[in-house]
């Protein structure tokens, strides 16, 4: 058997490495990995916490699965919710990043102004909002639209409202994050880019198209990245504001995991569907790295 | 000399030491966990202050007061993962009339029987059939009742009067004449419910508020045997069309209508609504002016009987028990149902004057119940119907076809078991 010798630095240098990482293998192993080969286990079972043992069903969750009509109501609702969720995120924050970039006043003041939402609670975001859409004229958003003779809406009890009204309030809420990003990225391009272009006569459209574009690729990369994972996770606003409905218009995915888990304490089942949404997030993270490289 | 202060010194730090090992023998902690819900704090403070007095009259016994703030959900979540990890309270709440699955499960611990039988001849007359369902499993009773729930009509006493309605309701062809009497329109819009009906949000909650309607139509959920719904038959659509009805026939009440429930009757928003006893401490804080009534519901409301147990793996039962027996006192139980502004649960504390002079408390004393079967998947089946019961109140489905496909999903459930 051949030995290690642990007198050469290379070898030093591996171990030193080894132990060096060694918690934060551990950390992962013991509450990611093992959670998360528990689940994919847990997807064949039977199981909720009043009998002791799960049973083995098989692929019968999975089976189960394809033909439930809540899964896909919340698969559909989920889609819908990223689609319009990624687009106006990833455009209005990279807007945003523009102008906060060529801005040369209060700079720093935008930045921290479209940041704060970010580091607010959630639930606090979102009551505060549900106050904002509150229906009648109760409702702030209603009052102001009332002043353009639009009459007042019911924003989260109307079925074609409900869910347009919930990206709304996620996209404001992470805007500042993702206009952060792009800011760093957009003062990683070197400016002789533009001034070069601007020589050879780019207008701003142009500038943007073959020089910004280009160079933020990365920057896109992961934003998008981050965005689909968010919005296929989403899961406060709809448990908040609109408990799934009107007629089970906000119920996405994730909600549909809570209530199967908690709510009809159908964990092996609940399980299925987290299984079903990790490839779904893994294969789309994928995608979109192939798509961008 | 030095050596004896060296043992002097020796036995006064080896008594610092032994000393509270003695006295942690003589002491025993038993820990209660409770469902506090989402917002009502005074709650806590009400037991902590019931616990001070038994604290000091049973030195040997502390009680480590655990209320967890939050969803029913998360609490039964949390509740279960440390019972199964054996690793649960020595006492805990069960809400919901879910005891019996405890029970089932062997999670639970039976009443000693001096205690049980001594619960058994005091329960309240309303709440009897209620109470022995349950808090029993197999005919032995398994917690000690701690709160209860259930809806009545609360009514605004001076909108009826304006309206000039000198009787309450009795049956649902009244409360619709009186409904409609009591609803205010501005261009069209309402501006003050008759009533406010849960009509959405899907979910338990809205069968739970329906199922007074579907039993003054003289319908039920299930058969006899359990085996089947019957939602779906005559009185079944019959009881669904006439919620609809008052919704979009009469226009008592809307979808979109702000504030409503109990927010809308505190703010004279609504003249009725169905709800239960815990809307008394709202409006004391909420609306202390606001002059209403409660009278019973027509049909029959669902009894939620919350209950009080020990583990069955809890090492401190004796303690536990001599805490719940204690607890049981009429004069110590009806302290906490006071305070909390609860049905009396117990009919010895019935009969004491502050419960029979209550007004709002007898008109609860006066619903109608329905029995609630001891189904495991009950809950479920009431979620799934009350979603159907919100598409029939968006139009999404008509009531026949709303009832049709909830009994078709119900009736899988049922044959799962």
């Amino acid at each position: 058997m051949k030995k290690i010798k642990l007198n050469t630095l290379e070898n030093r240098h591996k171990i030193n490495g080894m132990i060096m990482i060694l918690p934060a293998f551990i950390y992962f192993i013991v509450f990611v990995y093992y959670p998360v080969a528990h689940l994919f286990k847990l997807s064949f079972f039977k199981y909720d916490f009043f009998k002791p043992h799960p049973e083995f069903i098989g692929l019968q969750n999975y089976i189960k699965l394809m033909t439930d009509a809540d899964f896909l109501n919340g698969l559909g609702n989920t889609a819908y919710f990223a689609l319009f969720m990624i687009i106006f995120s990833v455009g209005i924050s990279f807007f945003l990043a523009i102008m906060i970039d060529k801005s040369k006043v209060l700079n720093n003041f935008y930045k921290i102004v479209y940041f704060m939402p970010y580091i607010t609670p959630m639930v606090a975001v979102v009551l505060i909002w549900g106050w904002l859409f509150q229906p009648g004229e109760a409702g702030l958003i209603n009052y102001f639209l009332s002043f353009f003779g639009i009459a007042p809406q019911s924003w989260l009890y109307n079925t074609r409202l409900a869910m347009p009204s919930l990206i709304v309030i996620c996209v404001w809420q992470g805007l500042g994050y993702r206009t952060i990003i792009f800011i760093a990225g957009l003062k990683a391009i070197p400016q002789q880019y533009y001034e070069a272009a601007g020589i050879d006569g780019a207008n701003a459209w142009q500038k943007i198209k073959y020089i910004t574009f280009p160079c933020l690729k990365p920057v896109f990369q992961f934003v998008l990245i981050i965005t689909t994972m968010e919005a296929f996770k989403i899961f406060i606003p709809m448990y908040v504001l609109t408990q799934g409905g009107p007629v089970g218009t906000t119920k996405t995915m994730v909600y549909n995991i809570y209530k199967q888990a908690f709510q009809f304490q159908k964990w092996g089942y609940a399980a299925v569907q987290v299984v079903v949404l990790f490839i779904l997030l893994l294969s789309l993270a994928l995608l979109q790295r192939r798509l961008t490289k | 000399m030095f050596k004896n202060n060296l043992l002097l010194f020796t036995l006064l730090f080896l008594g610092i030491i032994i000393s509270p090992v003695f006295a942690a023998e003589e002491q025993v902690t038993v820990e209660l966990m409770w469902e506090s819900g989402e917002t009502q704090g005074y709650e806590r403070d009400v037991l902590n202050s019931l616990i001070e007095d038994f604290e000091e009259e049973h030195p040997g016994i502390k009680i480590k007061n655990n209320p967890f703030v939050g969803s029913s959900e998360n609490y039964q979540a949390k509740l279960l993962t440390r019972l199964s990890a054996e690793a649960g309270p020595d006492m805990y709440s069960v809400g919901d009339n879910t005891l019996f699955r405890y029970a089932k499960a062997g999670m639970a611990e039976p009443v000693p029987e001096q205690l049980a039988n001594s619960l058994k001849n005091d329960f309240t007359e309303t709440l009897r059939d209620g109470m022995v369902s349950g808090l029993s499993w197999e005919g032995q009773l398994y917690g000690v009742p701690w709160n209860a729930d259930y809806v009545s009509l609360w009514y605004n006493k001076d909108m009826f009067k304006e309206a000039g309605l000198t009787k309450l309701p009795s049956n649902l062809e009244e409360l619709r004449e009186y409904a409609i009497k009591l609803t205010k329109r501005e261009n069209g819009r309402v501006v003050r419910s008759g009533i406010s009906l849960r009509s959405h949000t899907g979910g338990a909650g809205q069968t739970d508020k329906w199922i007074n309607f579907l039993t003054a139509m003289g319908g039920e959920l299930f058969n006899k045997e359990m085996t089947e719904t019957v939602i779906n038959n005559k009185a079944g659509v019959k009881a669904l069309e006439y919620f609809v009805d008052l919704i979009y026939e009469d226009k008592v009440d809307a979808v979109d209508l702000q504030p409503r429930d109990s927010d809308g009757f505190a703010q004279k928003k609504t003249a009725m609504f169905g709800r239960g006893p815990w809307v008394l401490a709202f409006l004391k804080d909420a609306a202390p002016d606001l002059n209403y009534g409660v009278a019973p519901f027509p049909g029959k409301s669902i009894p939620f009987i919350d209950a009080l147990c020990v583990s069955d793996k809890s090492k401190e039962k004796e303690a536990a028990w001599t805490f719940l027996e204690w607890l049981m006192k009429p004069e110590v139980f009806a302290r906490w149902q006071k305070e909390i502004g609860s049905i009396p649960l117990l009919q010895s504390i019935a009969d004491m004057p502050y419960f029979q002079n209550n007004e709002i408390l007898s008109g609860f004393a006066m619903q109608p119940l329905w029995d609630v079967p001891q189904h495991e998947k009950l809950y479920e089946i009431k979620i799934i119907l009350g979603d159907y019961l919100e598409k029939a109140c968006y139009k999404k489905l008509t009531p026949q076809e709303a009832l049709d496909q909830a009994a078709k999903e119900i009736s899988k459930i049922l044959q799962e078991d």
